[in-house]
Protein backbone atom coordinates (compact mmCIF):
# COMPACT_ATOMS: atom_id res chain seq x y z
CA UNK A 1 0.00 0.00 0.00
CA UNK A 2 2.73 2.39 0.83
CA UNK A 3 4.55 2.10 -2.49
CA UNK A 4 1.13 2.71 -4.28
CA UNK A 5 0.52 6.08 -2.20
CA UNK A 6 3.17 7.91 -1.13
CA UNK A 7 4.55 10.74 -2.83
CA UNK A 8 0.86 11.38 -4.10
CA UNK A 9 0.02 14.89 -3.40
CA UNK A 10 -3.33 15.55 -1.74
CA UNK A 11 -5.75 18.11 -1.13
CA UNK A 12 -7.40 18.16 2.43
CA UNK A 13 -10.60 20.00 2.34
CA UNK A 14 -11.70 20.27 6.43
CA UNK A 15 -13.29 23.37 8.15
CA UNK A 16 -12.20 21.79 11.63
CA UNK A 17 -8.94 22.66 12.67
CA UNK A 18 -8.91 19.28 14.94
CA UNK A 19 -10.05 16.49 12.54
CA UNK A 20 -8.16 18.43 9.75
CA UNK A 21 -4.97 17.64 12.22
CA UNK A 22 -5.59 14.05 12.10
CA UNK A 23 -6.49 13.77 8.74
CA UNK A 24 -2.94 15.38 8.04
CA UNK A 25 -1.08 13.11 10.16
CA UNK A 26 -2.49 10.26 8.66
CA UNK A 27 -1.61 11.70 5.37
CA UNK A 28 1.75 12.40 6.05
CA UNK A 29 2.80 8.84 8.22
CA UNK A 30 1.53 7.37 4.88
CA UNK A 31 4.26 10.06 2.86
CA UNK A 32 1.74 11.64 1.42
CA UNK A 33 2.02 15.76 -0.07
CA UNK A 34 -0.46 17.57 2.16
CA UNK A 35 -2.20 20.27 0.11
CA UNK A 36 -3.81 22.71 2.08
CA UNK A 37 -5.53 21.43 4.58
CA UNK A 38 -8.09 24.42 4.18
CA UNK A 39 -10.98 24.94 5.25
CA UNK A 40 -13.69 27.17 2.62
CA UNK A 41 -14.40 26.69 -1.19
CA UNK A 42 -12.84 30.03 -2.05
CA UNK A 43 -9.64 28.61 -0.23
CA UNK A 44 -9.70 25.26 -1.77
CA UNK A 45 -10.42 26.56 -5.71
CA UNK A 46 -7.21 28.86 -5.27
CA UNK A 47 -5.45 25.63 -4.58
CA UNK A 48 -6.66 23.80 -7.73
CA UNK A 49 -5.32 26.97 -9.64
CA UNK A 50 -1.52 26.98 -8.52
CA UNK A 51 -1.19 23.64 -7.73
CA UNK A 52 -0.58 20.04 -8.73
CA UNK A 53 -2.94 17.53 -6.98
CA UNK A 54 -3.43 13.84 -7.61
CA UNK A 55 -6.58 13.37 -5.58
CA UNK A 56 -8.92 14.92 -2.62
CA UNK A 57 -10.41 14.43 0.41
CA UNK A 58 -13.57 16.73 0.57
CA UNK A 59 -15.45 17.29 3.93
CA UNK A 60 -18.62 17.81 3.00
CA UNK A 61 -19.89 20.54 5.02
CA UNK A 62 -18.02 23.64 5.74
CA UNK A 63 -19.67 25.37 8.05
CA UNK A 64 -21.82 28.73 7.91
CA UNK A 65 -23.82 26.70 5.22
CA UNK A 66 -21.37 25.81 2.83
CA UNK A 67 -20.51 22.52 1.13
CA UNK A 68 -17.76 21.44 -0.82
CA UNK A 69 -19.54 20.57 -3.96
CA UNK A 70 -18.28 23.51 -6.01
CA UNK A 71 -14.69 21.98 -5.27
CA UNK A 72 -15.64 18.27 -6.16
CA UNK A 73 -17.02 19.23 -9.14
CA UNK A 74 -14.07 21.56 -10.40
CA UNK A 75 -12.28 18.00 -9.57
CA UNK A 76 -14.50 16.12 -11.81
CA UNK A 77 -13.41 18.43 -14.39
CA UNK A 78 -9.92 17.75 -14.34
CA UNK A 79 -10.15 14.54 -13.75
CA UNK A 80 -8.59 14.29 -10.06
CA UNK A 81 -10.58 11.75 -8.35
CA UNK A 82 -11.76 12.82 -4.40
CA UNK A 83 -13.47 10.88 -1.93
CA UNK A 84 -15.79 12.60 0.78
CA UNK A 85 -15.40 12.52 4.84
CA UNK A 86 -18.55 13.75 5.96
CA UNK A 87 -20.33 13.38 9.69
CA UNK A 88 -23.77 13.03 7.90
CA UNK A 89 -23.37 9.41 6.10
CA UNK A 90 -23.41 8.57 3.03
CA UNK A 91 -27.20 10.06 3.21
CA UNK A 92 -25.62 13.68 3.61
CA UNK A 93 -23.70 13.72 0.16
CA UNK A 94 -25.86 15.14 -2.62
CA UNK A 95 -27.43 11.89 -5.13
CA UNK A 96 -25.14 13.26 -7.72
CA UNK A 97 -22.19 11.94 -6.80
CA UNK A 98 -23.20 8.62 -5.82
CA UNK A 99 -20.40 6.80 -7.20
CA UNK A 100 -18.16 8.64 -5.00
CA UNK A 101 -16.37 6.79 -1.58
CA UNK A 102 -17.71 8.92 1.29
CA UNK A 103 -15.80 7.73 4.49
CA UNK A 104 -17.50 8.54 7.77
CA UNK A 105 -16.74 10.39 10.77
CA UNK A 106 -15.22 9.37 12.85
CA UNK A 107 -13.04 7.43 10.89
CA UNK A 108 -10.49 4.65 11.93
CA UNK A 109 -6.81 5.98 10.28
CA UNK A 110 -6.92 2.39 8.36
CA UNK A 111 -9.71 3.20 6.51
CA UNK A 112 -8.34 6.65 5.77
CA UNK A 113 -5.49 4.85 4.20
CA UNK A 114 -7.21 2.40 2.21
CA UNK A 115 -9.30 4.75 0.65
CA UNK A 116 -6.71 6.97 -0.20
CA UNK A 117 -5.00 3.85 -1.50
CA UNK A 118 -8.01 2.46 -3.49
CA UNK A 119 -10.01 5.72 -4.73
CA UNK A 120 -7.28 8.26 -4.98
CA UNK A 121 -3.68 6.09 -6.29
CA UNK A 122 -2.57 5.53 -9.43
CA UNK A 123 -4.10 6.69 -12.63
CA UNK A 124 -6.55 3.74 -13.84
CA UNK A 125 -10.15 4.81 -13.78
CA UNK A 126 -11.75 4.82 -10.74
CA UNK A 127 -15.18 5.35 -9.28
CA UNK A 128 -13.94 8.19 -7.58
CA UNK A 129 -13.90 10.55 -10.66
CA UNK A 130 -17.65 9.99 -12.11
CA UNK A 131 -18.36 12.95 -9.83
CA UNK A 132 -21.18 13.84 -12.62
CA UNK A 133 -23.41 11.61 -13.91
CA UNK B 1 -105.60 -1.04 -7.75
CA UNK B 2 -103.32 -0.39 -5.37
CA UNK B 3 -103.73 3.40 -6.09
CA UNK B 4 -108.13 2.73 -5.41
CA UNK B 5 -107.31 0.97 -2.32
CA UNK B 6 -104.99 3.43 -0.65
CA UNK B 7 -107.31 6.12 -2.02
CA UNK B 8 -109.97 3.80 0.01
CA UNK B 9 -108.43 3.75 2.60
CA UNK B 10 -107.97 7.58 3.06
CA UNK B 11 -111.66 8.00 2.70
CA UNK B 12 -111.85 5.75 5.42
CA UNK B 13 -110.47 7.87 7.78
CA UNK B 14 -112.11 10.24 10.35
CA UNK B 15 -111.50 14.03 10.15
CA UNK B 16 -109.82 13.26 13.82
CA UNK B 17 -107.65 10.67 12.53
CA UNK B 18 -106.24 12.87 9.57
CA UNK B 19 -105.92 15.81 11.99
CA UNK B 20 -103.52 13.69 14.00
CA UNK B 21 -101.75 11.83 10.64
CA UNK B 22 -100.73 15.46 9.39
CA UNK B 23 -99.45 16.03 13.07
CA UNK B 24 -97.60 13.01 13.12
CA UNK B 25 -96.08 14.10 9.57
CA UNK B 26 -95.37 17.61 11.10
CA UNK B 27 -94.00 16.02 14.06
CA UNK B 28 -91.66 14.03 11.90
CA UNK B 29 -90.37 16.16 9.68
CA UNK B 30 -89.70 18.72 12.86
CA UNK B 31 -87.99 15.82 14.60
CA UNK B 32 -85.93 15.52 10.79
CA UNK B 33 -85.46 18.90 10.31
CA UNK B 34 -83.79 19.65 13.98
CA UNK B 35 -81.62 16.40 13.58
CA UNK B 36 -80.54 17.56 10.82
CA UNK B 37 -80.00 21.21 12.42
CA UNK B 38 -78.08 19.05 15.34
CA UNK B 39 -76.34 17.49 12.61
CA UNK B 40 -75.02 20.43 11.24
CA UNK B 41 -74.09 22.36 14.51
CA UNK B 42 -72.14 19.25 14.91
CA UNK B 43 -70.67 19.05 11.92
CA UNK B 44 -69.94 22.78 11.50
CA UNK B 45 -68.52 22.90 15.12
CA UNK B 46 -65.70 19.57 14.38
CA UNK B 47 -62.48 21.05 13.94
CA UNK B 48 -62.11 18.48 10.81
CA UNK B 49 -63.57 19.56 7.18
CA UNK B 50 -66.02 16.75 6.76
CA UNK B 51 -68.28 15.81 3.56
CA UNK B 52 -70.55 13.03 2.53
CA UNK B 53 -70.65 10.99 -0.51
CA UNK B 54 -72.64 8.92 -2.24
CA UNK B 55 -72.30 5.12 -2.94
CA UNK B 56 -70.02 6.01 -5.72
CA UNK B 57 -68.37 8.57 -4.18
CA UNK B 58 -70.04 11.87 -5.62
CA UNK B 59 -69.58 14.06 -2.87
CA UNK B 60 -73.18 16.24 -2.06
CA UNK B 61 -72.15 17.81 1.26
CA UNK B 62 -69.45 19.36 2.78
CA UNK B 63 -69.24 20.66 6.19
CA UNK B 64 -68.77 24.76 7.00
CA UNK B 65 -65.54 24.61 7.70
CA UNK B 66 -64.31 23.22 4.33
CA UNK B 67 -65.51 26.42 2.27
CA UNK B 68 -64.23 28.25 5.12
CA UNK B 69 -60.99 26.68 4.39
CA UNK B 70 -60.83 25.99 0.48
CA UNK B 71 -62.35 29.14 -0.24
CA UNK B 72 -64.47 27.32 -2.76
CA UNK B 73 -68.94 26.73 -3.08
CA UNK B 74 -70.83 23.37 -3.53
CA UNK B 75 -70.96 23.95 -7.19
CA UNK B 76 -67.15 24.17 -7.75
CA UNK B 77 -67.04 20.90 -5.62
CA UNK B 78 -69.89 18.81 -6.00
CA UNK B 79 -69.39 15.43 -7.11
CA UNK B 80 -65.12 15.12 -8.01
CA UNK B 81 -64.75 18.90 -7.78
CA UNK B 82 -62.53 18.10 -4.78
CA UNK B 83 -59.99 17.65 -7.36
CA UNK B 84 -59.39 21.33 -7.56
CA UNK B 85 -57.84 21.77 -4.23
CA UNK B 86 -55.75 19.24 -4.47
CA UNK B 87 -51.95 19.31 -5.27
CA UNK B 88 -50.69 17.95 -8.26
CA UNK B 89 -48.08 15.67 -7.26
CA UNK B 90 -50.72 13.82 -5.13
CA UNK B 91 -53.79 14.20 -6.89
CA UNK B 92 -53.32 11.00 -8.82
CA UNK B 93 -51.93 8.60 -5.80
CA UNK B 94 -55.51 9.89 -3.85
CA UNK B 95 -57.51 9.30 -6.57
CA UNK B 96 -56.39 5.89 -7.18
CA UNK B 97 -56.53 4.87 -3.39
CA UNK B 98 -60.54 6.57 -2.84
CA UNK B 99 -61.45 4.38 -6.18
CA UNK B 100 -60.48 1.54 -4.38
CA UNK B 101 -62.39 2.18 -1.40
CA UNK B 102 -65.48 3.23 -3.33
CA UNK B 103 -65.34 0.11 -5.37
CA UNK B 104 -64.64 -2.47 -2.47
CA UNK B 105 -66.52 -0.32 0.57
CA UNK B 106 -63.40 -0.77 2.63
CA UNK B 107 -62.65 2.66 5.13
CA UNK B 108 -60.44 5.16 3.39
CA UNK B 109 -57.23 6.84 4.56
CA UNK B 110 -54.38 8.89 3.21
CA UNK B 111 -52.56 12.38 3.76
CA UNK B 112 -52.38 15.00 1.78
CA UNK B 113 -51.91 19.17 1.16
CA UNK B 114 -55.09 20.59 0.09
CA UNK B 115 -54.97 24.39 -1.15
CA UNK B 116 -56.40 27.32 1.39
CA UNK B 117 -58.39 29.90 0.10
CA UNK B 118 -55.38 32.13 0.02
CA UNK B 119 -53.02 29.91 -1.88
CA UNK B 120 -51.33 28.12 0.65
CA UNK B 121 -51.15 24.02 1.21
CA UNK B 122 -51.76 22.48 4.45
CA UNK B 123 -51.71 18.79 4.54
CA UNK B 124 -54.55 16.89 6.06
CA UNK B 125 -54.75 13.05 7.46
CA UNK B 126 -57.74 11.83 5.88
CA UNK B 127 -60.62 9.23 6.81
CA UNK B 128 -63.70 8.02 5.08
CA UNK B 129 -66.13 5.74 6.36
CA UNK B 130 -69.38 4.15 4.49
CA UNK B 131 -72.37 3.86 6.12
CA UNK B 132 -74.51 0.59 5.71
CA UNK B 133 -78.47 0.04 5.63
CA UNK B 134 -79.77 -2.65 7.42
CA UNK B 135 -78.86 -5.11 4.22
CA UNK B 136 -75.22 -4.41 4.31
CA UNK B 137 -74.99 -1.99 1.71
CA UNK B 138 -73.16 0.69 1.72
CA UNK B 139 -75.76 3.95 1.30
CA UNK B 140 -72.94 6.68 1.61
CA UNK B 141 -69.70 8.00 2.95
CA UNK B 142 -68.76 9.85 5.78
CA UNK B 143 -65.43 11.68 5.49
CA UNK B 144 -63.24 14.26 7.53
CA UNK B 145 -59.94 15.94 6.72
CA UNK B 146 -57.74 16.62 9.51
CA UNK B 147 -54.89 19.18 9.88
CA UNK B 148 -51.70 17.46 10.46
CA UNK B 149 -49.59 20.38 9.38
CA UNK B 150 -48.11 21.41 12.87
CA UNK B 151 -47.60 17.90 13.24
CA UNK B 152 -45.40 16.79 10.66
CA UNK B 153 -43.10 20.36 10.56
CA UNK B 154 -42.31 18.99 14.59
CA UNK B 155 -41.39 15.71 12.96
CA UNK B 156 -39.79 17.08 9.91
CA UNK B 157 -38.14 19.64 12.81
CA UNK B 158 -37.33 16.67 15.05
CA UNK B 159 -35.24 15.08 12.22
CA UNK B 160 -33.32 17.62 11.43
CA UNK B 161 -32.42 17.76 15.01
CA UNK B 162 -31.60 14.38 15.00
CA UNK B 163 -29.67 14.58 12.04
CA UNK B 164 -27.64 17.61 13.11
CA UNK B 165 -27.17 15.96 16.75
CA UNK B 166 -26.00 12.99 15.23
CA UNK B 167 -23.01 14.79 12.75
CA UNK B 168 -22.18 17.09 16.06
CA UNK B 169 -21.36 13.97 17.59
CA UNK B 170 -19.45 12.48 15.16
CA UNK B 171 -17.47 15.25 14.61
CA UNK B 172 -16.90 15.24 17.75
CA UNK B 173 -15.89 11.91 17.96
CA UNK B 174 -13.90 12.58 15.04
CA UNK B 175 -12.06 15.78 16.85
CA UNK B 176 -11.45 13.40 19.91
CA UNK B 177 -9.67 10.94 18.04
CA UNK B 178 -7.72 13.42 16.57
CA UNK B 179 -6.47 14.76 20.23
CA UNK B 180 -5.79 11.63 21.42
CA UNK B 181 -3.85 10.69 18.86
CA UNK B 182 -1.35 14.04 18.68
CA UNK B 183 -1.28 13.65 22.01
CA UNK B 184 -0.20 10.40 22.04
CA UNK B 185 2.41 11.72 19.69
CA UNK B 186 3.91 14.40 21.93
CA UNK B 187 4.27 11.86 25.23
CA UNK B 188 6.18 9.51 26.35
CA UNK B 189 4.43 8.30 29.85
CA UNK B 190 1.40 7.41 30.02
CA UNK B 191 0.69 9.26 33.14
CA UNK B 192 1.87 12.71 31.19
CA UNK B 193 -0.59 11.51 28.27
CA UNK B 194 -3.05 10.86 30.72
CA UNK B 195 -3.18 14.29 32.33
CA UNK B 196 -2.50 16.06 28.77
CA UNK B 197 -5.54 14.03 27.17
CA UNK B 198 -7.93 14.64 30.06
CA UNK B 199 -7.25 18.21 29.87
CA UNK B 200 -8.19 18.83 26.84
CA UNK B 201 -11.15 16.79 26.56
CA UNK B 202 -12.66 18.74 29.76
CA UNK B 203 -11.32 21.86 27.65
CA UNK B 204 -13.80 20.21 24.69
CA UNK B 205 -16.61 19.54 26.82
CA UNK B 206 -16.53 22.69 28.61
CA UNK B 207 -16.71 24.76 25.43
CA UNK B 208 -19.95 22.66 24.46
CA UNK B 209 -21.37 23.20 27.67
CA UNK B 210 -21.00 27.17 27.00
CA UNK B 211 -21.89 26.65 23.30
CA UNK B 212 -25.33 24.30 24.60
CA UNK B 213 -26.55 27.36 26.54
CA UNK B 214 -27.03 29.09 23.79
CA UNK B 215 -28.45 26.12 21.64
CA UNK B 216 -25.38 25.79 19.57
CA UNK B 217 -25.54 29.38 18.05
CA UNK B 218 -22.43 31.01 19.18
CA UNK B 219 -20.96 32.31 22.35
CA UNK B 220 -19.63 35.24 23.63
CA UNK B 221 -15.64 35.56 23.07
CA UNK B 222 -15.32 37.00 26.89
CA UNK B 223 -16.59 33.38 28.09
CA UNK B 224 -14.75 31.45 25.89
CA UNK B 225 -11.69 32.81 27.51
CA UNK B 226 -13.02 33.04 31.16
CA UNK B 227 -14.43 29.29 30.55
CA UNK B 228 -10.70 28.12 29.50
CA UNK B 229 -9.51 29.70 32.70
CA UNK B 230 -11.71 27.85 35.02
CA UNK B 231 -9.55 25.20 36.07
CA UNK B 232 -6.83 27.91 36.71
CA UNK B 233 -8.97 30.25 38.19
CA UNK B 234 -10.55 27.96 40.97
CA UNK B 235 -6.85 27.13 41.85
CA UNK B 236 -5.27 31.04 41.77
CA UNK B 237 -6.63 34.16 43.38
CA UNK B 238 -8.40 35.80 40.33
CA UNK B 239 -6.82 38.60 40.49
CA UNK B 240 -3.82 37.01 38.55
CA UNK B 241 -6.02 37.35 35.69
CA UNK B 242 -7.24 40.12 33.55
CA UNK B 243 -9.85 39.60 30.73
CA UNK B 244 -11.75 42.36 28.78
CA UNK B 245 -12.56 43.41 25.25
CA UNK B 246 -15.80 44.99 23.34
CA UNK B 247 -18.97 42.09 23.02
CA UNK B 248 -18.18 39.84 20.24
CA UNK B 249 -20.20 37.19 18.78
CA UNK B 250 -18.64 33.88 17.63
CA UNK B 251 -20.07 30.83 15.67
CA UNK B 252 -19.85 27.62 17.21
CA UNK B 253 -17.10 26.03 15.28
CA UNK B 254 -14.89 28.97 15.58
CA UNK B 255 -15.36 29.23 19.51
CA UNK B 256 -14.50 25.29 19.74
CA UNK B 257 -11.52 25.90 18.07
CA UNK B 258 -10.63 29.53 20.13
CA UNK B 259 -11.56 26.80 23.50
CA UNK B 260 -8.85 25.16 22.02
CA UNK B 261 -6.55 27.05 21.70
CA UNK B 262 -6.79 29.00 24.40
CA UNK B 263 -6.50 25.88 26.83
CA UNK B 264 -3.42 25.13 24.91
CA UNK B 265 -1.78 28.66 26.10
CA UNK B 266 -2.84 28.17 29.67
CA UNK B 267 -1.61 24.55 30.06
CA UNK B 268 1.15 25.83 29.00
CA UNK B 269 1.36 28.76 31.17
CA UNK B 270 1.05 26.30 34.00
CA UNK B 271 3.78 24.20 32.71
CA UNK B 272 6.07 27.05 31.53
CA UNK B 273 5.36 29.77 32.27
CA UNK B 274 3.14 32.25 34.47
CA UNK B 275 0.95 30.20 35.84
CA UNK B 276 3.84 27.82 37.22
CA UNK B 277 5.07 30.89 39.98
CA UNK B 278 2.73 32.75 42.24
CA UNK B 279 3.64 35.96 40.71
CA UNK B 280 2.90 35.58 37.38
CA UNK B 281 -0.12 37.46 35.62
CA UNK B 282 -1.95 36.89 32.56
CA UNK B 283 -3.69 39.37 30.71
CA UNK B 284 -6.06 38.90 27.71
CA UNK B 285 -7.44 41.64 25.77
CA UNK B 286 -9.08 42.14 22.42
CA UNK B 287 -10.39 44.85 20.04
CA UNK B 288 -12.26 44.52 16.80
CA UNK B 289 -10.09 46.74 13.93
CA UNK B 290 -12.72 47.92 11.54
CA UNK B 291 -9.85 49.72 9.55
CA UNK B 292 -9.63 46.93 7.15
CA UNK B 293 -12.55 47.26 4.66
CA UNK B 294 -15.46 45.39 4.75
CA UNK B 295 -14.57 42.37 7.18
CA UNK B 296 -13.63 43.79 10.41
CA UNK B 297 -10.55 42.24 12.32
CA UNK B 298 -10.36 40.57 15.60
CA UNK B 299 -6.89 41.15 17.36
CA UNK B 300 -6.44 39.16 20.55
CA UNK B 301 -3.46 39.49 22.79
CA UNK B 302 -2.43 36.65 25.21
CA UNK B 303 0.15 38.29 27.60
CA UNK B 304 1.75 36.65 30.56
CA UNK B 305 3.94 38.73 32.81
CA UNK B 306 6.33 37.42 35.79
CA UNK B 307 6.87 34.24 35.27
CA UNK B 308 9.94 32.38 35.10
CA UNK B 309 12.51 33.88 32.15
CA UNK B 310 10.59 32.65 28.53
CA UNK B 311 12.80 30.79 26.10
CA UNK B 312 11.30 29.88 22.75
CA UNK B 313 11.09 25.87 23.06
CA UNK B 314 12.53 23.72 19.91
CA UNK B 315 9.49 21.29 19.43
CA UNK B 316 6.38 22.07 18.22
CA UNK B 317 3.59 19.92 20.05
CA UNK B 318 0.06 19.77 19.74
CA UNK B 319 -0.58 23.57 21.00
CA UNK B 320 1.50 25.46 18.87
CA UNK B 321 0.70 23.49 15.65
CA UNK B 322 -3.27 24.08 16.75
CA UNK B 323 -2.66 28.20 17.38
CA UNK B 324 -0.31 28.24 14.19
CA UNK B 325 -1.22 25.63 11.64
CA UNK B 326 -5.17 25.43 12.94
CA UNK B 327 -6.20 28.66 13.70
CA UNK B 328 -4.14 29.71 10.53
CA UNK B 329 -6.31 27.37 8.80
CA UNK B 330 -9.92 26.97 10.25
CA UNK B 331 -10.70 30.66 10.88
CA UNK B 332 -7.98 31.85 8.46
CA UNK B 333 -5.87 33.76 11.66
CA UNK B 334 -2.44 34.74 11.38
CA UNK B 335 -0.72 34.27 15.06
CA UNK B 336 2.32 35.31 16.12
CA UNK B 337 4.35 34.45 18.87
CA UNK B 338 6.65 36.25 20.93
CA UNK B 339 8.77 34.82 22.67
CA UNK B 340 9.83 38.07 25.55
CA UNK B 341 12.36 37.20 28.70
CA UNK B 342 9.34 38.92 30.59
CA UNK B 343 6.72 36.64 29.51
CA UNK B 344 5.18 34.86 26.60
CA UNK B 345 2.71 36.87 24.41
CA UNK B 346 0.91 35.68 21.77
CA UNK B 347 -1.25 37.53 19.06
CA UNK B 348 -3.53 36.23 17.03
CA UNK B 349 -5.34 38.33 14.31
CA UNK B 350 -8.62 36.68 12.44
CA UNK B 351 -11.14 38.33 10.30
CA UNK B 352 -14.57 38.88 11.17
CA UNK B 353 -16.19 36.39 8.60
CA UNK B 354 -19.49 35.18 8.48
CA UNK B 355 -18.05 31.70 9.94
CA UNK B 356 -15.53 33.20 12.66
CA UNK B 357 -18.37 35.95 14.11
CA UNK B 358 -22.35 34.92 14.98
CA UNK B 359 -22.59 38.73 15.54
CA UNK B 360 -20.81 41.90 15.18
CA UNK B 361 -20.08 44.06 17.95
CA UNK B 362 -21.87 48.00 17.47
CA UNK B 363 -19.65 49.76 15.29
Amino acid sequence: MAELVAGLRLLVVEDEALVAMLIEDILLDLDCVVIGPVGTVAQALALLHVEEIDGALLDVNLGGGERSYPVADALAARDVPFIFVTGYGETGVERRYAPVTVLQKPFDPRSLERVVADDLAGSSAKPARAGRR
Amino acid sequence: MLGYAVEMAAEDLQPRDRQEEREGRFRAEAALRESEARFHLLADSIPQLAWMAQPDGWIFWYNKRWYDYTGTTLEDMEGWGWRKVHHPEHVDRVIARIQQSWQTGEPWEDTFPLRARDGGWRWFLSRALPVHDGEGRVVRWFGTNTDVTELRNAEERQKLLLGELNHRVRNTLAAVLSIASQTMRGTRSLKVFREKFSGRLLALSRSHDLLARETWEGADLGDVVLETLVPYRSEQPSARFAVSGPKVRIGPTAAVTLAMAFHELSANAAEHGALSVPAGRIAVEWSVDWRGGRTPALDIQWQESGGPPVSPRGARGFGSRLLEGGLAQELDAEVRFDFAPAGLECRIRLPLSAKVAAGLPDH
